[in-house]
Protein backbone atom coordinates (compact mmCIF):
# COMPACT_ATOMS: atom_id res chain seq x y z
CA UNK A 1 0.00 0.00 0.00
CA UNK A 2 2.81 2.55 1.09
CA UNK A 3 6.40 2.88 0.86
CA UNK A 4 6.79 4.38 4.19
CA UNK A 5 7.62 3.47 7.11
CA UNK A 6 10.59 0.84 6.98
CA UNK A 7 13.19 2.67 8.23
CA UNK A 8 12.47 6.45 9.40
CA UNK A 9 9.17 6.39 11.46
CA UNK A 10 9.63 4.25 14.47
CA UNK A 11 11.87 6.96 16.16
CA UNK A 12 10.69 9.94 14.88
CA UNK A 13 9.09 11.08 17.90
CA UNK A 14 10.47 12.10 21.44
CA UNK A 15 9.66 10.62 24.42
CA UNK A 16 6.95 13.15 25.60
CA UNK A 17 5.52 13.92 21.82
CA UNK A 18 5.07 9.89 21.82
CA UNK A 19 3.05 10.02 25.49
CA UNK A 20 1.11 13.29 24.27
CA UNK A 21 -0.01 10.92 21.12
CA UNK A 22 -0.88 7.89 23.16
CA UNK A 23 -2.88 10.26 25.02
CA UNK A 24 -4.86 12.44 22.27
CA UNK A 25 -4.86 9.94 19.35
CA UNK A 26 -4.72 6.38 20.51
CA UNK A 27 -8.36 6.49 22.46
CA UNK A 28 -9.68 6.60 19.01
CA UNK A 29 -8.66 3.82 18.20
CA UNK A 30 -11.77 2.39 17.96
CA UNK A 31 -13.15 5.30 15.65
CA UNK A 32 -10.48 4.79 13.46
CA UNK A 33 -11.53 0.89 12.92
CA UNK A 34 -15.24 1.73 12.53
CA UNK A 35 -14.65 4.08 10.02
CA UNK A 36 -11.94 1.82 7.75
CA UNK A 37 -14.27 -1.33 8.43
CA UNK A 38 -17.58 0.94 7.00
CA UNK A 39 -15.39 2.40 3.98
CA UNK A 40 -13.88 -0.45 2.87
CA UNK A 41 -16.74 -3.35 4.29
CA UNK A 42 -14.22 -5.67 5.75
CA UNK A 43 -13.32 -6.10 8.67
CA UNK A 44 -10.13 -7.64 8.06
CA UNK A 45 -8.90 -4.96 5.11
CA UNK A 46 -10.42 -2.17 8.10
CA UNK A 47 -7.88 -4.02 10.37
CA UNK A 48 -4.88 -3.62 8.04
CA UNK A 49 -6.02 -0.19 7.02
CA UNK A 50 -6.52 1.17 10.45
CA UNK A 51 -2.91 0.16 11.40
CA UNK A 52 -1.15 1.57 8.39
CA UNK A 53 -3.89 5.04 9.17
CA UNK A 54 -2.31 4.71 13.00
CA UNK A 55 1.47 4.27 11.71
CA UNK A 56 1.28 7.55 9.31
CA UNK A 57 -0.46 9.61 12.20
CA UNK A 58 2.57 8.40 14.35
CA UNK A 59 4.87 10.07 11.46
CA UNK A 60 2.76 13.20 11.16
CA UNK A 61 2.13 13.98 14.75
CA UNK A 62 4.77 16.55 15.14
CA UNK A 63 2.92 18.42 12.08
CA UNK A 64 -0.45 17.80 14.36
CA UNK A 65 -1.02 21.54 15.79
CA UNK A 66 -3.57 20.61 18.65
CA UNK A 67 -7.25 20.67 18.32
CA UNK A 68 -9.56 17.84 17.36
CA UNK A 69 -7.29 14.68 17.55
CA UNK A 70 -9.97 12.30 16.53
CA UNK A 71 -10.67 14.83 13.35
CA UNK A 72 -7.42 14.67 12.83
CA UNK A 73 -6.66 10.75 12.90
CA UNK A 74 -10.08 10.09 10.89
CA UNK A 75 -8.63 12.06 8.21
CA UNK A 76 -5.94 10.45 8.29
CA UNK A 77 -7.84 7.36 8.16
CA UNK A 78 -10.31 8.45 5.25
CA UNK A 79 -7.44 9.39 2.92
CA UNK A 80 -5.14 6.07 3.86
CA UNK A 81 -9.00 3.99 3.11
CA UNK A 82 -9.37 5.83 -0.60
CA UNK A 83 -5.67 4.79 -1.60
CA UNK A 84 -6.03 1.62 -0.33
CA UNK A 85 -9.20 1.66 -2.34
CA UNK A 86 -7.67 2.84 -5.38
CA UNK A 87 -5.23 0.67 -5.47
CA UNK A 88 -7.06 -2.53 -4.63
CA UNK A 89 -11.05 -1.90 -5.21
CA UNK A 90 -10.65 1.03 -7.90
CA UNK A 91 -13.86 -0.02 -9.37
CA UNK A 92 -15.81 1.12 -6.50
CA UNK A 93 -14.54 4.42 -6.36
CA UNK A 94 -15.80 4.68 -10.04
CA UNK A 95 -19.63 4.13 -8.95
CA UNK A 96 -21.51 6.83 -9.29
CA UNK A 97 -25.17 7.15 -7.53
CA UNK A 98 -27.45 5.50 -9.40
CA UNK A 99 -30.97 6.46 -8.89
CA UNK A 100 -32.18 3.23 -10.09
CA UNK A 101 -30.32 1.44 -8.02
CA UNK A 102 -29.80 3.78 -4.81
CA UNK A 103 -33.13 4.56 -4.52
CA UNK A 104 -35.49 1.89 -4.67
CA UNK A 105 -38.12 2.59 -1.97
CA UNK A 106 -37.67 -0.49 -0.76
CA UNK A 107 -33.49 -0.74 -0.28
CA UNK A 108 -32.81 2.79 0.21
CA UNK A 109 -31.19 2.74 3.95
CA UNK A 110 -33.49 5.43 4.93
CA UNK A 111 -36.77 3.33 3.50
CA UNK A 112 -35.72 0.44 5.85
CA UNK A 113 -34.38 1.81 8.76
CA UNK A 114 -38.22 3.12 8.96
CA UNK A 115 -39.92 -0.04 7.58
CA UNK A 116 -38.07 -1.55 10.82
CA UNK A 117 -34.86 -2.07 12.86
CA UNK A 118 -33.07 -5.13 11.23
CA UNK A 119 -29.04 -4.86 11.94
CA UNK A 120 -28.15 -6.78 8.74
CA UNK A 121 -30.60 -5.29 6.32
CA UNK A 122 -29.37 -2.02 7.27
CA UNK A 123 -25.51 -2.73 7.28
CA UNK A 124 -26.28 -4.30 3.75
CA UNK A 125 -28.20 -1.45 2.46
CA UNK A 126 -25.19 0.74 3.55
CA UNK A 127 -22.80 -1.08 1.97
CA UNK A 128 -25.04 -1.06 -1.06
CA UNK A 129 -23.99 2.96 -1.20
CA UNK A 130 -21.16 4.52 -3.44
CA UNK A 131 -18.24 4.39 -1.01
CA UNK A 132 -18.90 8.55 -0.75
CA UNK A 133 -22.37 8.96 -0.30
CA UNK A 134 -21.47 5.99 2.35
CA UNK A 135 -18.63 7.98 4.23
CA UNK A 136 -21.59 10.68 4.92
CA UNK A 137 -23.81 8.04 6.73
CA UNK A 138 -20.41 6.81 8.68
CA UNK A 139 -19.19 10.11 9.34
CA UNK A 140 -22.69 11.52 10.60
CA UNK A 141 -24.70 8.61 11.94
CA UNK A 142 -22.13 5.79 12.58
CA UNK A 143 -19.30 8.18 14.51
CA UNK A 144 -19.62 7.08 18.02
CA UNK A 145 -20.53 4.07 20.22
CA UNK A 146 -23.83 3.23 21.30
CA UNK A 147 -23.02 2.69 25.16
CA UNK A 148 -25.22 -0.20 25.42
CA UNK A 149 -24.77 -4.25 25.37
CA UNK A 150 -21.66 -4.77 22.51
CA UNK A 151 -23.50 -6.96 19.86
CA UNK A 152 -21.29 -9.45 17.87
CA UNK A 153 -19.46 -8.45 14.55
CA UNK A 154 -21.35 -8.05 11.30
CA UNK A 155 -18.11 -10.37 9.93
CA UNK A 156 -20.22 -13.35 12.47
CA UNK A 157 -22.78 -12.88 10.35
CA UNK A 158 -23.98 -15.01 6.82
CA UNK A 159 -25.05 -11.91 5.56
CA UNK A 160 -21.40 -9.99 5.72
CA UNK A 161 -19.19 -9.79 3.16
CA UNK B 1 -37.58 18.20 -3.73
CA UNK B 2 -38.73 21.82 -4.22
CA UNK B 3 -38.37 23.32 -0.62
CA UNK B 4 -35.67 25.79 -0.34
CA UNK B 5 -35.24 24.78 3.52
CA UNK B 6 -35.03 21.22 2.74
CA UNK B 7 -31.79 21.63 1.00
CA UNK B 8 -30.20 24.31 3.36
CA UNK B 9 -31.69 24.56 7.20
CA UNK B 10 -33.06 21.34 7.52
CA UNK B 11 -30.26 19.06 8.19
CA UNK B 12 -28.17 22.00 9.70
CA UNK B 13 -31.66 22.17 11.98
CA UNK B 14 -31.62 18.03 12.51
CA UNK B 15 -27.66 18.59 13.84
CA UNK B 16 -28.09 20.95 16.23
CA UNK B 17 -26.13 23.64 14.48
CA UNK B 18 -28.73 26.44 14.18
CA UNK B 19 -28.54 29.03 16.63
CA UNK B 20 -32.03 30.02 18.92
CA UNK B 21 -32.92 32.45 15.88
CA UNK B 22 -32.56 30.52 12.84
CA UNK B 23 -34.01 27.19 14.60
CA UNK B 24 -37.14 29.29 15.63
CA UNK B 25 -37.73 30.38 12.36
CA UNK B 26 -36.97 27.08 10.87
CA UNK B 27 -39.63 25.64 13.05
CA UNK B 28 -42.10 28.08 12.02
CA UNK B 29 -41.27 27.14 8.52
CA UNK B 30 -42.05 23.23 9.76
CA UNK B 31 -45.46 24.63 10.91
CA UNK B 32 -46.56 24.86 7.54
CA UNK B 33 -44.37 22.95 5.14
CA UNK B 34 -45.32 19.60 4.88
CA UNK B 35 -42.52 18.54 2.84
CA UNK B 36 -39.63 19.83 5.25
CA UNK B 37 -41.91 17.83 8.06
CA UNK B 38 -42.09 14.82 6.39
CA UNK B 39 -38.36 15.08 5.32
CA UNK B 40 -37.65 15.71 9.02
CA UNK B 41 -39.44 13.02 10.24
CA UNK B 42 -37.72 10.36 7.73
CA UNK B 43 -34.29 11.81 8.83
CA UNK B 44 -34.79 11.46 12.29
CA UNK B 45 -36.34 7.95 11.75
CA UNK B 46 -33.10 7.17 9.97
CA UNK B 47 -30.79 8.41 12.66
CA UNK B 48 -33.10 6.91 15.31
CA UNK B 49 -32.81 3.30 13.79
CA UNK B 50 -29.40 3.37 13.16
CA UNK B 51 -28.51 4.30 16.21
CA UNK B 52 -30.65 1.10 17.37
CA UNK B 53 -29.08 -0.63 14.94
CA UNK B 54 -25.61 -0.54 16.73
CA UNK B 55 -23.11 -0.37 13.74
CA UNK B 56 -20.58 0.80 15.26
CA UNK B 57 -17.79 -1.44 15.49
CA UNK B 58 -15.07 -0.99 17.88
CA UNK B 59 -11.26 -2.56 17.33
CA UNK B 60 -10.55 -6.10 16.99
CA UNK B 61 -8.94 -7.90 19.85
CA UNK B 62 -6.22 -9.17 17.19
CA UNK B 63 -5.68 -5.27 16.38
CA UNK B 64 -5.11 -4.25 19.80
CA UNK B 65 -2.91 -7.22 20.84
CA UNK B 66 -0.53 -6.69 17.55
CA UNK B 67 -0.33 -3.20 19.08
CA UNK B 68 0.49 -4.11 22.42
CA UNK B 69 2.89 -6.70 21.11
CA UNK B 70 4.54 -4.18 19.47
CA UNK B 71 4.72 -1.82 22.01
CA UNK B 72 6.18 -4.04 24.41
CA UNK B 73 9.70 -4.38 22.07
CA UNK B 74 12.07 -2.08 21.48
CA UNK B 75 10.40 0.62 19.01
CA UNK B 76 13.80 0.29 17.17
CA UNK B 77 13.52 -3.61 16.14
CA UNK B 78 9.60 -3.36 15.35
CA UNK B 79 8.71 -7.43 14.75
CA UNK B 80 6.66 -7.76 11.46
CA UNK B 81 3.18 -8.41 12.49
CA UNK B 82 0.03 -9.57 9.72
CA UNK B 83 0.28 -6.18 8.19
CA UNK B 84 4.07 -6.53 7.49
CA UNK B 85 3.44 -10.08 5.77
CA UNK B 86 0.76 -8.25 3.61
CA UNK B 87 2.18 -4.91 2.76
CA UNK B 88 5.75 -3.14 2.53
CA UNK B 89 5.03 -1.03 5.11
CA UNK B 90 6.12 -3.13 8.52
CA UNK B 91 4.78 -3.42 11.52
CA UNK B 92 2.13 -1.88 13.84
CA UNK B 93 2.86 1.09 16.61
CA UNK B 94 5.38 0.32 19.08
CA UNK B 95 3.13 2.14 21.40
CA UNK B 96 1.90 1.07 24.43
CA UNK B 97 -2.29 1.19 24.07
CA UNK B 98 -4.58 2.04 26.66
CA UNK B 99 -6.55 -0.55 27.93
CA UNK B 100 -10.29 -1.44 25.95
Amino acid sequence: MSTTGQGKGWDVLESQDRARFEQLVLPHLDAAFNLSRWLLRSRTDAEDVAQEALLRAFRFFRGFNGGDARAWLLQIVRNTCYTWLEKNRQVELMTEFDEDLHQQSSATPEALAIAGDNRERLARALETLPVRFREVIILRELGRPVLTRRLPPLSASPLAP
Amino acid sequence: MSCDFSGTLLHAYLDGELDAMRAAEFERHLETCRECTATLGAAESLRSSLQRAQLYETAPIGLRNELRKNSARSSRVPRLGRMARRSPLGAGLPLPLPCS
